[in-house]
């Protein structure tokens, strides 16, 4: 008897999501429920920051550098700078250097909440965003008092910080990470061990240190797969060799170990942020700028390269100058971009639920893949 | 044979059978013909109204109570505390254009809502809020109850037929599995309860649980394990969160009700939150005594004790729907493979675990 | 196999255990305070630095055009010259603004300057291209405006401190004070 011949399903995930996930269109070839092949197709957010770069003055272009990640402007503001002030061969005073440590590593703290309270809506918990949201709100808050906005700070200038951040700021700051712990639980009772999480995300889209590293994944998604990567460590900048930390690995490679790694990488960045506050406290009186025209600025001519360990992996922003007020070409490397192109190997033989659950937890930000 | 089926304290018939028994009564022939096609209708419509009534508020307090636990607010502005919000939605809805695709199956398309609402509706006439004036009470009330309350399974497998659009037919698919499986262990559940109170009759059941212990003689004590089952399968049932993947926002199939729009899509919702309602209603009178009081006697004088005992199921009815609502707001959603597993691996076995006992309860106190 | 059902019942039990405990969670939080605010009835407290809407004012712009010139939105100042010569910021598109505060932070008087007004919705876009020139000139007019009401009320004053001098003369009742002055103290 022949053998009835299965027709495979095209089905278009479509670039409107309902989850906060951004603009992505993934082509999902279905046999019954399983997936055979995926395609993601991205472009949908593409704003054209590389080429607005070449019209700008160096300080014209840093407030759109803040938009690359809206989640991580900070990262990307200290990616940018970084280039330029190597070019410009200057270093920053060491208090820019805490201030700037400290509030980077207070937004990894926000994207992370961000990104907890998504993927527990994604798996259908609809009371965790608004506890993750809430928690979030707080840090948010903070930002507005030091830089003035709660997302596009435009606190970082061209040898330093904009201005100091005074002590009551510094306290409230310590405020909130000695009262984090204890609202923090009420997600983690929540979340950590219950069945039916546990059932959704253990070993489920593994990801191997094979498959990871030809498509060049760094950060969080690589250090579950087993590789200690982390920049912070590798090439490190600002003053992160004077701080005390560890970078946390899992060997799974599945979607609990990233979340559990997340979580742990939260807390890790608040000892940091308590770290910088102390400093910052005790040494007040240092400069946090340097007196450079913000105008003015003309690098010379050449080719930098920076590395910063941003939220979600490495951001590197290459940066050619040829001695005008206006840089050459700016080049923008972001973690998002690789990570949306292993859903093709990850996605291959779970169902659509799970296609879900494994995007979640890559953490994609498409704003960042498509700068 | 009629005249077994229905019991004394059944509304309409009764008033039927004192009417018509009525030798010495000079009531013309017109008068007794009028009240005669009068009375259903008006015990109709006082159900039509009772269950608008009732929809509007469960939405209503759905969005209030996840806000309660989420930090929020919830409607609070349309009406005094935003009591008219979801009038305000029902009038949005009923005002859209009713679009619906070129390529549907015209007939069926446009029966489906009704078969989903219809049965449910008709099911509220046999809720015993009290016990002495119950608009249906027929001897095997709660087989008519669940037969009512499985009739909605057509019209989804119906509506996600004649869309003709592949999400709706997967949706409708896996809704319809969801409920047949889990339609087994609340089945066996009825049934030990059935064993441990000798009759079908929802308010024989409810009178069952009355004595002087009064909150320690329900039956949710001996029955336990039935307790939880049935509550779980009414989860599953109802299509609510842990077991909503057939709704889920974030799958591709948008379900069932894809292709709908307008007031046809606002019947199915309709239709959900009343059978919620429904089976809360009968989760109570099974489990928790219906509308008896917790402290074993009543607190109102003697002629009064109607509006007690429908106070009473209210409370408790309310008391069930709030907990619905907060396991809403804190557990995540099962994969759908899961979710079958779950039914015939873990609940159908307790059942039959639970009917073991019930059995051997009865055997051991003696028939009642 | 027994080892097994026995692992799984301990599972089953974990389990429900915290399944239970989430909804405990989940359950305390109706008892926490709300976090949203009644907007418009309650509004957030903004902090000082806050970004908000740009403000000119206008006498102590040299129309030097830094502004302009490192704005990244690119189409949101213009600089125009006015008769005998004079540069000055005239228009400010707000609807295109983006807030960043790069030109109130490098200009070098002062002059522009960021307020805390994030309330910018309106019907029409034509609203939010602001004409600095008109702006301050309607400012100035309410200032006269205010000087001059100042002024007349000042007149009052005295008018009715004449009356009530004059009352007190008249008057036996030396009790009411009214306008002592240093020397008779």
């Amino acid at each position: 008897m022949k053998e009835l011949a299965r027709n495979k399903m095209t089905v278009n995930i479509g670039p409107q999501h309902p989850s906060t996930h951004g603009v992505l269109r993934l082509s999902v070839e279905l046999d019954g429920e399983k997936i055979t092949k995926c395609t993601p197709y991205l472009g949908y957010l593409h704003r054209g920051l590389e080429k607005a770069a070449q019209d700008r003055l160096f300080a014209q272009y840093l407030p759109m550098v803040d938009r690359v990640d809206y989640l991580a402007g900070f990262f990307y503001s200290q990616a940018y700078l970084s280039a330029v002030e190597e070019l410009l061969e200057i270093e920053i005073p060491k208090n820019a250097q805490y201030i700037r440590v400290l509030t980077m590593e207070l937004n990894r703290v926000s994207s992370h909440l961000l990104w907890l309270g998504c993927f527990l809506m994604d798996l259908g918990n609809q009371g965790a965003v608004f506890y993750a949201f809430n928690l979030r709100n707080e840090i948010l808050n903070i930002f507005e008092k030091i830089t003035g906005a709660r997302m596009m700070h435009n606190y970082y200038i061209f040898g330093g910080v904009r201005d100091k951040i005074s002590n009551n700021i510094l306290n409230d700051i310590l405020d909130f990470t000695q009262n984090f712990n204890q609202k923090f639980k009420v997600l983690e009772n929540m979340i950590t061990e219950n069945p039916i999480f546990l059932d959704r995300t253990k070993g489920l889209g593994i990801l191997t240190s094979e498959i990871a590293l030809p498509y060049a994944i760094t950060g969080v998604n690589l250090r579950a797969s087993g590789l200690s990567l982390d920049f912070r460590k590798e090439k490190p900048y600002l003053i992160y060799d004077e701080l005390d930390f560890t970078v946390p690995t899992a060997f799974e490679g599945d979607c609990y170990s990233r979340y559990k790694l997340r979580i742990d990488e939260i807390k890790i960045s608040l000892d940091l942020v308590n770290q910088c506050t102390d400093w910052l406290l005790s040494h007040q009186e240092g400069k946090v700028a340097l007196e450079l025209n913000q105008i003015n600025i003309k690098p010379k001519a050449g080719k930098a390269v920076s590395y910063t360990e941003s939220v979600r992996g490495l951001v590197m922003c290459h940066l050619i100058t040829d001695g005008s007020e206006k840089p050459k070409r700016v080049k923008w490397r972001t973690p998002s971009f690789y990570a949306v192109q292993v859903l093709e190997k990850l996605a291959i033989g779970n169902t659509i639920a799970d296609l879900m659950a494994i995007y979640g937890s890559l953490d994609i930000v498409l704003p960042e893949a498509d700068r | 044979m009629i005249n077994s089926l229905i019991k004394n304290n059944d509304a309409v018939f009764s008033a039927y059978i004192k009417l018509f028994n009525n030798d010495d009564n000079a009531i013309s022939d017109i008068a007794q013909t009028i009240i005669a096609a009068a009375y259903p209708l008006i015990c109709f419509i006082i159900t039509i109204i009772f269950a608008t009534i009732m929809v509007l508020l469960l939405v209503y307090l759905e969005r209030r109570i996840l806000a309660l636990f989420t930090l929020r607010f919830g409607p609070n502005r349309v009406g005094y505390e935003g009591i008219l919000q979801t009038f305000a939605d029902a009038i949005k809805l009923l005002l859209k254009e009713d679009c619906a695709p070129k390529t549907r199956k015209k007939v069926f398309f446009f029966m489906a809502p009704f078969i989903v609402l219809c049965p449910v509706v008709t099911a509220f006439c046999l809720l015993p809020f009290n016990n002495f004036y119950i608009q249906s009470n027929i001897e095997p009330s709660i087989i008519l109850l669940m037969a009512l309350a499985s009739i909605p399974v057509i019209g989804v497998f119906l509506a996600g037929f004649s869309s003709n659009n592949k999400y709706g037919l997967i949706g409708a698919a896996r809704s319809i599995i969801q409920a047949v499986s889990f339609e087994i262990p609340i089945g066996v559940s009825i049934l030990a309860i059935t064993f441990m109170t000798g009759s079908l009759n929802i308010n024989d059941i409810i009178q069952s649980q009355s004595s002087n212990l009064g909150l320690f003689g329900w039956h949710f004590i001996p029955q336990i394990i039935g307790c939880i089952v049935f509550f779980i399968s009414a989860l599953a049932l109802l299509n609510r969160t842990p077991f909503d993947l057939s709704e889920a926002e974030s799958e591709l199939v948008a379900g069932y009700a894809t292709e709908y729009s307008g007031i046809k899509f606002a019947l199915f919702f309709f239709s959900e939150y009343l059978l919620l309602f429904l089976i809360s209603v009968l989760f109570v009178c099974l489990f928790f005594g219906g509308y008896l009081s917790p402290f074993g006697t009543y607190v109102l004088p003697e002629s009064l004790i109607f509006i007690e005992q429908i106070f009473w199921l209210i409370l408790k009815t309310f008391f069930i729907i709030f907990f619905i609502f907060l396991i809403r707001a804190a557990l995540p959603r099962l994969r759908y493979d899961r979710v079958l597993e779950f039914s015939y691996k873990i609940l159908l076995p307790l059942s039959l675990i639970n009917l073991n006992i019930a059995v051997l309860i009865q055997y051991f106190m003696g028939a009642k | 196999m027994k080892n097994n059902d026995f692992n799984m019942i301990i599972e089953f039990t974990k389990g429900a255990i915290s399944i239970f405990k989430s909804i405990l969670t989940v359950f305390c939080q109706a008892f926490k305070k709300r976090v949203t605010l009644s907007y418009p009835e309650q509004k957030p407290e903004i902090p000082d630095k806050f970004r908000g809407m740009l403000e000119l004012n206008y006498e102590k712009c040299i129309g030097c055009g830094l502004c302009t010139k490192i704005c990244p939105a690119m189409d949101v100042l213009k600089i125009k010259e006015h008769e005998n010569g004079i540069k000055k910021l005239t228009v400010i598109d707000v609807s295109r603004c983006i807030f960043c505060g790069n030109c109130a932070y490098n200009c070098p008087t002062g002059a522009l300057n960021i307020t805390k007004q994030y309330e910018l919705a309106t019907n029409d876009k034509k609203d939010l291209i602001l004409d600095c020139k008109k702006i301050s000139e309607i400012k100035a007019q309410k200032e006269t405006e205010t000087q001059a009401e100042s002024e007349i009320s000042q007149e009052n004053i005295q008018k009715a401190q004449e009356m009530l001098s004059s009352d007190n003369q008249n008057s036996e009742n030396t009790d009411i004070p009214a306008f002592v002055t240093e020397e008779e103290i």
